[in-house]
Formats: C-alpha cells, sequence, structure tokens
C-alpha cells in the first residue's frame, strides 16, 4: 500500500460522485478494496469536506475551459449553461492529449441530443453550428458538413439576435491534410 | 520514314488501350508539372519577415491587391479622417449604398496629408463615384507614388519577379507539347483511317489542358513568401475583425484602416462603414484562405488535437 | 557560474491566450517574452501550428505544459512526453515548466492540478519522473508550486519544505507561483513570509502572478483580477532576494482591455529592474 494505490483512490474521489458518497459512507471497507491501509483510508475519510470542495471546482474548472471552445452557445444559454454543464459532467472527462476541445464537443452532442425538446431551436442550430468547428478542426478531420436552419453565423456573432428568423444553410468544413489550412464555405439555401 | 510515322507502336495501338495510355501520361504530366512548377518560385520556404512594430497599412494594401487596393485604403483613410464624405445612392435590405465620394465642406487642411494623400484627395473636387474612379486613369496617377512600395515589397521578395513568369510558361509549353502533341497525333492517325469516334480522345485532351493551365498559372501577384506573409498577417491581426464591430463612425479608429488593408473591404461589412464594401463591389486580389469564417471560428477552429476514434462524429443532426 | 546564471534574463511578460494574439502584433513592447501553454500545441491542427510559428518569429517562447503529471507515481505518460519533447525541443527555449502535481492516476483523468502529499515517497516519484522527462527534453525543467485546496493526508513535512527538498534533489530550478503561494497561505492559516523564507529562493528562475477572487472567506486561484497588493508585495520581496529571469501575468478569465494587462507586466518590468534583474 503506498502512493500509488493513494492517488488512484484520490482521482476516484475527485471524479466519480456516487463512488465518493460510498467512500465516505465506508471508508475503511471501501478502503480495503481499493488497498489501502486502515490509517490511510481513514485519514482520507476526515477528508470528505475538503475532496468533495476540490471535486466541485475540478467540475467548475471543466466548465469553464469547454466554455472557451463555445463561446456563443455558452452566452446563449446564459444561466442555465452551468447546471447543464454539470449534468453531462457526471461522464468522465475524455482522456488524451485533446481533452479539452473532445469534452466541449460531447458537451454539445449532449446538449443537441438530450436537451434538443428543451431548448429553443436556434440555440440547439447554434451548438451544432460551434461542435462543427471544434470537429473540423481537429487536424485528423477531413470533412464535415451541416446542414443548419437558424442563421448561426451571424447568430454567433450577436447579430440577428432580435430577429432570429429560421434561415437555411449549408455548412462544409474541409481540410485536404493535416499539414493544410481549414476550409470553410457557407451557402444560403432557398 | 513517312511509313514509320503512320505505323508505330502508338499509332496502332487499339483505341480503349491508348486511351488509357494517354490517361495515364496526361496524369503523369500533370504530376511532374506540379511538382516543377514549386521549384519555379525560390522564395518558397524562405523565412517570412517579421509583423512590423509599425505596420503601413498602405503597404500592406499595396501588397495584397495592387493599385487598386491602394487607392480604396487611401481613399477610406480620408473618409475616416474627414477629408472625404459620400452622397446620393440609395437603400438596399436596409443597407445604405451610397454613390459619389466627394470633398466635405468642413474638411481640415489638406497640406497636413502625405503626397499620396493629396493625390488621391484631389480626385474628388467635383465628386466621384467609384465606377468613374475606376474607369478612368486615375489609378495610373499613383504610378510614381508606388516605387517605394514596390521596391519594399520585391526586396523582401513578397512579388514575384518576370523570370519566375517565364519559367511557368516554359512549363506550360512542355506540358502541352506531351499532351497535345501526342493527343493530336493520335486524333490525326485516327481521322486518318475514317475513325470518327475520336469523343473521348478529344474530351482527354481538353481537360488535360485546362488542368495543365490552372497548374501553371501565376497565382496572383504575390510569391509563395509574398502570400505566406500575407496569412502572417492575417493571423497576427485577426482579432481586429472583432474590435471593429464597435468602432464609432465619427473616431478615426486607426485599427480600422489596417483592418481594411490586411482584410480588403469586404471586412468593413460588419462595422459602421457597411456602406464602403457596397461602394467598393469589385474585391480585392489575392488574400490567403484558410478561413475560419465566423467568429467563432478562432476559438473552435484552433482547437488542436484529434478526436480519435472516440465517437466524436455525431452532432450532426437535427 | 551555475546552470541558473547560464540562463537569459527574459524580462516580464503574459500567459499567452489566443484573445491577446492582435494586441500583442499591435503593441510589440508590452511583453519581453510569453509563456505558451504547450498542451494547446501537441499534434496541433496547421492552423495552431501557424499560430506557434508567428508567435516564435516575433517573442521568446517559454512552454509551460499541464498534463505530463509529474508526482504520478505511475510513471509519466509516454504518448504525452513524446509529443511533449518533440515541441519544447523544436521550440528550443531557455527553459521550461510543469507543475508539482498529479492530473491522472489509474486510468481516471482528474482533470486539473490536483496536490501531491508532502512525503518522501512523492519526492522520489517526483524525481523519478522529472529524470524519465529529462532523457527526453533538453532544455532545463523548472517546477511550479500549485493551489492546494486541501493537503492531503499524511504529510511528512510542510509545503516549503516539500519544495525545497524537490529542487534540492532534482537540480531543478523553481517556477515560484507567488499567487499560488499566498492563496495556500491564507486558506491555511499560515503566514506566507514564513513560507517563503523556508522555500529555497536561490533557485527561483521565474515567477508567476495574478489575483485570485474570495468565495465565502476562501481564496479561489482563478486567475480572473487584477494582483492585489499582498501579491505585489511577495513578488517583489523575492525580486529582491532571487536570481529571477522572467516573470509572467497569468491572467486567464474576465479579461480586461489588454492596456491594463499592459501595465501589470510594465510594472512587474519596472519592479524587476529596480532590483537589478534585467536592463
Amino acid at each position: 500500500m503506498g502512493l500509488t494505490e493513494v492517488q488512484q483512490s484520490l482521482a476516484r474521489l475527485y471524479t466519480d460522485g456516487p463512488f465518493r458518497e460510498r467512500f465516505f459512507a465506508n471508508p475503511v471497507a471501501i478502503g480495503e478494496e481499493l488497498g489501502l491501509t486502515s490509517d490511510e483510508a481513514k485519514q482520507l475519510g476526515g477528508s470528505r469536506a475538503s475532496i468533495s470542495a476540490f471535486s466541485r471546482s475540478l467540475q467548475i474548472k471543466r466548465m469553464g475551459e469547454a466554455g472557451h471552445l463555445l463561446p456563443a452557445t455558452r452566452q446563449a444559454l446564459g444561466a442555465r449553461y452551468g447546471a447543464l454543464f454539470l449534468e453531462y459532467a457526471a461522464a468522465p472527462l475524455p482522456a488524451g492529449r485533446h481533452k479539452v476541445p473532445q469534452d466541449a464537443f460531447r458537451f454539445l452532442c449532449f446538449l443537441v441530443s438530450r436537451h434538443q425538446a428543451s431548448l429553443e431551436p436556434w440555440i440547439v442550430d447554434l451548438a451544432r453550428f460551434e461542435a462543427a468547428w471544434i470537429l473540423a478542426g481537429f487536424p485528423t478531420v477531413r470533412i464535415v458538413a451541416r446542414l443548419f436552419r437558424w442563421p448561426v453565423q451571424r447568430l454567433a456573432r450577436e447579430e440577428a439576435a432580435s430577429t432570429k428568423r429560421p434561415e437555411r444553410y449549408l455548412g462544409i468544413w474541409f481540410r485536404l491534410t493535416p499539414r493544410h489550412r481549414l476550409r470553410h464555405y457557407w451557402l444560403r439555401l432557398p | 520514314m513517312l511509313e514509320w510515322l503512320t505505323h508505330n507502336p502508338i499509332a496502332d495501338l487499339y483505341g480503349p488501350h491508348f486511351l488509357a495510355l494517354y490517361a495515364g501520361v496526361i496524369l503523369v504530366t500533370l504530376l511532374l508539372c506540379g511538382i516543377l512548377r514549386s521549384f519555379t518560385d525560390p522564395t518558397s520556404g524562405v523565412p517570412l519577415p517579421r509583423i512590423p512594430a509599425e505596420p503601413d497599412p498602405y503597404e500592406i494594401a499595396y501588397l495584397r491587391g495592387g493599385t487598386a487596393e491602394l487607392a480604396r485604403a487611401v481613399i477610406f483613410h480620408l473618409l475616416q479622417d474627414g477629408y472625404l464624405t459620400v452622397d446620393g445612392g440609395e437603400e438596399h435590405r436596409g443597407k445604405r449604398k451610397p454613390s459619389l465620394i466627394r470633398w466635405r465642406d468642413d474638411a481640415p487642411d489638406p497640406s497636413c496629408l502625405k503626397d499620396l494623400e493629396r493625390e488621391v484627395y484631389s480626385w474628388f473636387r467635383r465628386g466621384l463615384t467609384p465606377e468613374q474612379l475606376f474607369q478612368s486613369d486615375y489609378l495610373r496617377r499613383l504610378e510614381r507614388h508606388l516605387a517605394p512600395y514596390e521596391e519594399r515589397l520585391r526586396q523582401e521578395q513578397l512579388l514575384t519577379v518576370p523570370a519566375q513568369l517565364e519559367q511557368l510558361v516554359r512549363l506550360w509549353c512542355g506540358g502541352m507539347l506531351a499532351i497535345v502533341g501526342l493527343g493530336g497525333y493520335k486524333l490525326l492517325i485516327a481521322l486518318s483511317r475514317g475513325k470518327h469516334n475520336v469523343g473521348f480522345l478529344v474530351l482527354l485532351m481538353i481537360v488535360g489542358t485546362v488542368l495543365l493551365t490552372i497548374i501553371c498559372s501565376r497565382k496572383g501577384r504575390l510569391s509563395a513568401r509574398g502570400q505566406d506573409y500575407l496569412a502572417r498577417l492575417q493571423l497576427g491581426f485577426g482579432g481586429l475583425r472583432t474590435r471593429a464591430r464597435s468602432a464609432q463612425e465619427r473616431q478615426a479608429e486607426p485599427s480600422l484602416l489596417l483592418l481594411m488593408s490586411v482584410f480588403g473591404v469586404t471586412a468593413l461589412g460588419d462595422t459602421p462603414f457597411d456602406y464602403y464594401p457596397a461602394m467598393f463591389h469589385r474585391s480585392s486580389v489575392g488574400g490567403s484562405g484558410g478561413s475560419f469564417g465566423s467568429s467563432c471560428g478562432s476559438s473552435c477552429g484552433g482547437a488542436g488535437g484529434g478526436c480519435g476514434g472516440g465517437g466524436c462524429g455525431g452532432c450532426g443532426g437535427g | 557560474m551555475s546552470t541558473q546564471d547560464r540562463l537569459p534574463s527574459l524580462g516580464s511578460g503574459l500567459g499567452y491566450r489566443e484573445p491577446f494574439r492582435t494586441d500583442l502584433f499591435l503593441r510589440p513592447g508590452a511583453v519581453d517574452f510569453l509563456e505558451i501553454v504547450a498542451d494547446h500545441y501537441l499534434d496541433a491542427s496547421r492552423e495552431k501550428r501557424e499560430e506557434l510559428e508567428l508567435l516564435a518569429s516575433q517573442f521568446p517562447l517559454v512552454p509551460h505544459a499541464l498534463d505530463l503529471s509529474l508526482g504520478s507515481a505511475e510513471g509519466l505518460d509516454p504518448d504525452y512526453l513524446n509529443h511533449l519533447a518533440e515541441l519544447v525541443n523544436q521550440l528550443d527555449p531557455p527553459w521550461w515548466s510543469e507543475h508539482l502535481s498529479l492530473t491522472r492516476s489509474g486510468g481516471v483523468e482528474i482533470g486539473h492540478l490536483s496536490p501531491l502529499p508532502f512525503t518522501r515517497e512523492a519526492i522520489d516519484t517526483v524525481c523519478r519522473n522529472v529524470e524519465a522527462a529529462r532523457r527526453r527534453i533538453r532544455a532545463p525543467l523548472i517546477l511550479e508550486n500549485i493551489t492546494c485546496p486541501f493537503f492531503v493526508p499524511g504529510a511528512e513535512m510542510t509545503e516549503a519544505d516539500f519544495l525545497a527538498e524537490v529542487v534540492e534533489r532534482t537540480g531543478c530550478g523553481l517556477l515560484l507561483d507567488v499567487t499560488n503561494l499566498h492563496i495556500n497561505s491564507v486558506n491555511h492559516g499560515y503566514d506566507p513570509w514564513h513560507a517563503l523564507e523556508r522555500l529555497p529562493l536561490e533557485r527561483v528562475v521565474q515567477l508567476h502572478f495574478v489575483g485570485g477572487h474570495q468565495e465565502g472567506g476562501t481564496w479561489i486561484d482563478s486567475h480572473s483580477h487584477p494582483a492585489p497588493p499582498e501579491i505585489w508585495a511577495l513578488l517583489e520581496a523575492v525580486l529582491a532576494q532571487s536570481p529571477v529571469k522572467g516573470i509572467i501575468l497569468e491572467r486567464d478569465e474576465a479579461l480586461p482591455p489588454f492596456a491594463e494587462l499592459e501595465a501589470e507586466v510594465a510594472r512587474a518590468r519596472t519592479l524587476g529592474k529596480k532590483h537589478g534583474r534585467w536592463d
């Protein structure tokens, strides 16, 4: 029992809410499952408030970092952004070098798939628009094509906010190879 | 000899087989020309100049679009600084589209202007429309002011040189010799033998010629280094686009002139000067691609890294 | 002459964030150098590579990594280390930096910098990981102290003693984040000046500073406000005693007009000049 087991336990405590509740309900027993000594488990068990607070701060940090990559959706959601992101953030943070854009992308997909009925249609389209930009930004992605029912480019620039009339557009993002620049084409449809 | 010219492996090759061979020859020719073309521009890969501490909007406008773009930049500056004003025109889709540019009644003293600006200012004494401006010889009058810009840009190897054009022409001729030479020869042989089903051969020849011309055409005034440098300027000053939307029309916001120089008149479309692109509908020349489009692009599009195989392909419905 | 003495004095600068880009070119004298977040440029798209080339052509750059997890008992992520090494070796900076923290364990991504226990075992782990990083990355590594919202149970020493021993055993320089030092002291109820006395100030290569905010009496390292007087006092005290080579303002949130950031950077530069750290 040593640093490895303590760190693995801490990582789970920071990021897994249900596990955290189970652990603090019975730290020694759960600690034994994790390979902690009784002393280690008791010490961690006495840090419930701190660990819970830190866990919360991690979620807020995650929310902030993802928010930088979806500024228009974040602004459109306003006060709802926090609650919606925290609902999404029950899922673990993606692993790998590109966890933040992947996290932002997955959150936007979560909005579109799980909250399409409860959100204004133009916000859903805006989320799809920003998701397309994030997806197209990955160097391994070659082409992204999306149909939009709202003038999302102007909405992203905070224009047309007062009118919000539906207008159909086709957006195409294209990158020939990872060494090439991303090209973006925008076509208004009848 | 004549016998050999009319009967040889190429002349006697069965039609469809020749078409396959010809398509291969065209492809190889195009590939070779594409590769050799990159050698005609020795500036490719040369380290770029630094963005100057005090960028000159006129020099940048001249780099991007030549004399016409320089004129547009100077006129815009004179409008901003209150030497010129716009008049007349019509409303279209709620947007103003003035038609005339003239001296302002309460313009400041033009003796403070640079020579280039004073020259342009003088054109508008009685008022001019943009059409009149570009259809006359006004732009030629700017030529004596262009030498310093031209010299600096050539020193930095940002413009193509005549030698490059000659090399491109030679490359094109070589490619045409292969494509039209071989195709034309087979066409003649076919026709001389009474075969008139030469449609595919002619089509291949036309397509090959068009593609070869595209590959060998000079891509604007800028050298490879010039195009990359312009892209670097657009990257460095991309934030001006967002800033421009809050510019006050009455204030001579210097960043608007730099914005126009780096990105062209269309960049003013989101500003209180949105009539300016409508007046000068001829778009600027040059400018690198890699557009991010919306303001979203600078944050979203820059998200580096691989999506990997983790189910990122969704979010396309709705 | 020690390794640290041979490092160049860079002056005062900013942690680079994309919204600053145009202002940096409109006001090129505002900063002496930039600190870039290395993670933004690992396996990057062409656009990010061009941005990096642009910044590198105009400013001295120091890469600052976030996710190497130097405190991880499981060792370093080889994939991350490979990409980080490629980036840092390509940039060839005067130094690069990482945190004394844990960011992943047992296959779980923590998502941010989490504190290490102040134990001998943790020091041994950090030393091993630093050595593994050194085998791949040529430039000198400097190590940053983080905020500790809580102290991992089982501590055998104070944070200051932990930092001192890590620096001593690894031979790395110190990236002293005076804001983090201050926040930890206020939140855990000890005197930051006392903690400062116990740090190996002669090993400080670079400083970080910024302002945070308070929530219910607890200071949050939000990087969202101008630095308050207490931070400036700590900063100047370190400058007076340490051969600091560079100072970075780490503003991330609630970005003010660039002129305000420029003023803070200028103030830090002036303090550095006053104490003879640069001309």
